[in-house]
């Protein structure tokens, strides 16, 4: 990775101009007025900045896709997220080398599709994304943690950290380095404290084109994947680099007011993706408060709930007493009622009016001398822009399975979701009549495979 | 294309307003107003200028709530390896510290000191331990300065040494941050550790396994927590740092209740001690 000290110098030096409000409005009005050039100079650089900063939001989605893709044996999708050179190395497996490869290796995992009595929940969690300053390239680190089960056969714990590469092939983004370092592998039943798997091996039915490119072993060994970037605090700043004839293209007013109409446009969406995974976080937190009136209020006045097989409840004063079925309001007592959301795929409409999430769901549930369970999940939700305001206007979770903690996967009896209260019915019956694991299912996407458009 | 966010961008916009606007801190919201003569280029590349450095502000937003989450996680890939010294340089030389119930740390030379002190003075895992942190939920709001935010975060633990014990457990951060000369520091760290609990039995069959003391008693801390509800199963709700995005619910309002209260409608305060 290239570093620009020097730049980064200069962005220090150039943010005295950028702050807001009216000093700084003030000082820019005493400057001297720039020169056209030196305006396009500017805005090449900010051009760069933005290309980086959608570049970021890409890659967090492309790898949630990948992740999601896995979690349902879809191979052949997940390959058609890799350049054509790219490699793939999964704890000790060895690297597979080639796109041809990689689904190769993405097979001998078994069947295609979602399979009866598979879970394989790989969790792809806490990115740091660094962009190259040319934008055509990027490195991230990642963290896997996995809930797999055979049904009847086997269930795990798994964590690990990725440190992968993506390249930027005509626009797309792809991923052209996957680079699992496996961290931890344990039995359900036993624990971390118990057990500890060591990492995987090569196959021999499917032998790699290269060993391990690193000699490490799983816990209880202690082993610290190498970082691709720096301490952010003390290290040196990767900042994006304009190309060296951007500017040139800004030459004259009109191209300088139509680039930076369309960057007001970008920001203005990169800033709406951050509006929608904020809100469906804060959601999160209210949910696993019992902050029930909190949580209604995020939703339009005609928004629609739909969790569990509940059906549909229709408009702000039904979403609240939807919510009635978890729990009284505010009261948690000896209740641990934690609904974590994350590995959000958002995409934001070009209006900037509408934006389609898929996330995930994990929930750590139970109370102090009950009982204690999980529950998994993913959400295909809609949110919209209305008085300038996001808001959450449809909220649909497939349930994946809930378990016992004292059960866990292994053993874990079929099950229908929870389904329609007699007590507290919705206002229709669910759109999509889903199943949970050990049964298969494929939630539906909204988006298509980012590199293929299938 | 055009965009309804700012009006800037056309091209008949009166030039002298928009100088005008510039010196009243002002933003340029009104109807375009077409009919005043153009002043030439000096007016129009000013307001480019302009536009161009609303731009650079919104853009440096979106740049700073990445680097608040890049610092978070940058700090859980550091402590869940032991990498102390890593962690530490994330500080800011007057941050303050409270995890669990230790009590709080302030400056960063204490920090250092607790963090080797979850270590047992050594840089780096034991050889046997597991110390998985994840770092999710990510919760990040701008101060209006441009130069401080907070954020809320959730942290999953998976704690514990082989043949020893395993711990599993979460709970929320609530942080403070100061921009300092360009770079995103930890100014406040504090998490609550809601629950963490031995693996076997987990949260329904255990209380909290160490009742959220790590340090204290062998490094105690500056001052003492800033508050104290126990440890599970005792529950609360570290406050939220964030109002809501954008409205708490209210039902349809009820039929007006014109009878006064019967005498039988005592009032909830006496409930609950």
């Amino acid at each position: 990775m290239i570093r620009h000290p020097a730049l980064n110098m200069l962005r220090k030096l150039r943010g005295v101009a950028l702050l807001t409000g009216s000093v700084s409005m003030l000082a820019l009005a005493a400057d001297a007025p720039k020169s056209v050039q030196q305006l396009a100079q500017d805005v090449a650089r900010l051009q760069a900045e933005v290309v980086n900063l959608e570049a970021e939001n890409d890659l967090e989605n492309l790898q949630g896709i990948f992740g999601f893709y896995f979690d349902k044996n879809e191979w052949q999708q997940a390959a058609d997220l890799f350049t054509d050179d790219a490699t793939l190395e999964w704890g000790g497996s060895g690297v597979y080398a080639g796109k041809a490869r990689i689904l190769a290796y993405l097979q001998s995992l078994g069947a295609e599709g979602p399979q009866e009595g598979l879970l394989n929940d790989q969790m792809q969690l806490q990115p740091i994304v660094t962009v190259a300053p040319d934008g055509l390239s990027a490195k991230a680190r990642w963290h896997l943690f996995s809930q797999e089960a055979v049904h009847g056969v086997n269930h795990f714990w798994g964590t690990g950290v990725y440190e992968n590469e993506y390249r930027r092939e005509n626009g797309i983004w792809k991923i052209s380095k996957l680079q699992l370092y496996s961290t931890m592998l344990t039995p359900y039943q036993d624990g971390w404290g118990v057990t500890a798997l060591p990492r995987s091996k090569p196959s021999t039915r499917l032998p790699p084109d290269r060993p391990p490119s690193t000699d490490y072993q799983n816990y209880p060994a202690v082993f610290v994947p190498p970082f691709h970037y720096e301490n952010p605090v003390t290290g040196a700043q990767v900042l994006a680099q304009p190309a060296a004839d951007a500017a040139a293209k800004l030459t004259s007013m009109s191209a300088l007011s139509e680039e930076l109409a369309s960057l007001d446009k970008r920001i203005g969406l990169l800033q709406d993706a951050d509006a929608v995974e904020r809100l469906h976080t804060i959601y999160g937190y209210y949910l696993a408060h019992n902050k029930w009136d909190e949580l209604a209020g995020i939703f339009t006045s005609d928004g629609t709930i739909e969790i569990a097989l509940r059906g549909v409840y229709k408009g702000r004063d039904s979403v609240r007493r939807n919510l009635n079925l978890y729990g009284v309001q505010d009261e948690l007592k000896g209740t641990l009622h934690n609904h974590m959301q994350y590995q959000p795929v958002i995409h934001i409409a070009p209006d900037g009016q509408s934006a389609l999430m898929r996330s995930r769901a994990f929930s750590l549930m139970g109370n102090y001398g009950g009982s204690g369970r999980f529950m998994g999940g993913t959400y295909e939700n809609l949110f919209v822009k209305r008085d300038g305001i996001w808001q959450l206007h449809l909220d649909h979770q497939f349930n994946t399975y809930f378990a016992s903690y004292d059960v866990g996967w292994k053993d874990l009896q079929w099950i229908a979701a929870p389904g329609i209260s007699q007590t507290n019915p919705p206002d229709s019956p669910p759109t999509v009549q889903f199943e949970m694991y050990p049964r298969p299912f494929l939630p539906p996407y909204h988006y298509k495979n980012p590199v293929t458009g299938k | 294309m055009l965009t309804t966010r700012t009006s800037w961008q056309h091209k008949n916009i009166c030039p002298l307003l928009a100088l005008l606007s510039l010196l009243l801190a002002g933003s340029c919201s009104g109807p375009p107003v077409t009919t005043q003569p153009v002043t030439g280029e000096t007016a129009d590349l000013a307001v480019l200028q302009q536009q161009l450095s609303t731009l650079q502000a919104r853009a440096e937003q979106v740049k700073d709530a990445n680097a608040i989450k890049k610092l978070q996680r940058a700090y859980g890939y550091y402590v869940e390896k032991g990498l102390w010294d890593e962690a530490t340089k994330l500080f800011a030389d007057d941050a303050t510290l409270e995890l669990a119930r230790d009590g709080v740390y302030i400056g960063k030379e204490r920090i250092r000191q607790y963090f080797y002190a979850l270590g047992e003075g050594k840089q780096g895992l034991r050889q046997g331990q597991l110390n998985e942190q994840l770092q999710v939920m990510p919760v990040v709001t701008l101060g209006a300065d441009g130069k401080s935010a907070k954020a809320r975060w959730r942290n999953i633990l998976l704690l514990g040494a082989l043949g020893k014990h395993a711990e599993l457990g979460e709970g929320p951060f609530e942080n403070e941050y100061v921009k300092d000369n360009g770079i995103w520091k930890f100014s406040k760290m504090k998490w609550q550790q809601a629950v963490l609990v031995p693996y076997t039995g987990g949260w329904a069959k255990n209380e909290d396994y160490n009742k959220g003391i790590w340090v204290s008693g062998k490094l105690p801390p500056d001052a003492p927590p800033t508050e104290d509800h126990g440890w599970w199963p005792q529950t609360w709700l570290l406050p939220f740092h964030f109002s809501n995005p954008v409205a708490t619910y209210a039902p349809p309002s009820a039929p007006v209740a014109a009878a006064p209260a019967s005498p039988g409608s005592q009032p909830k305060q006496g409930d609950k001690p």
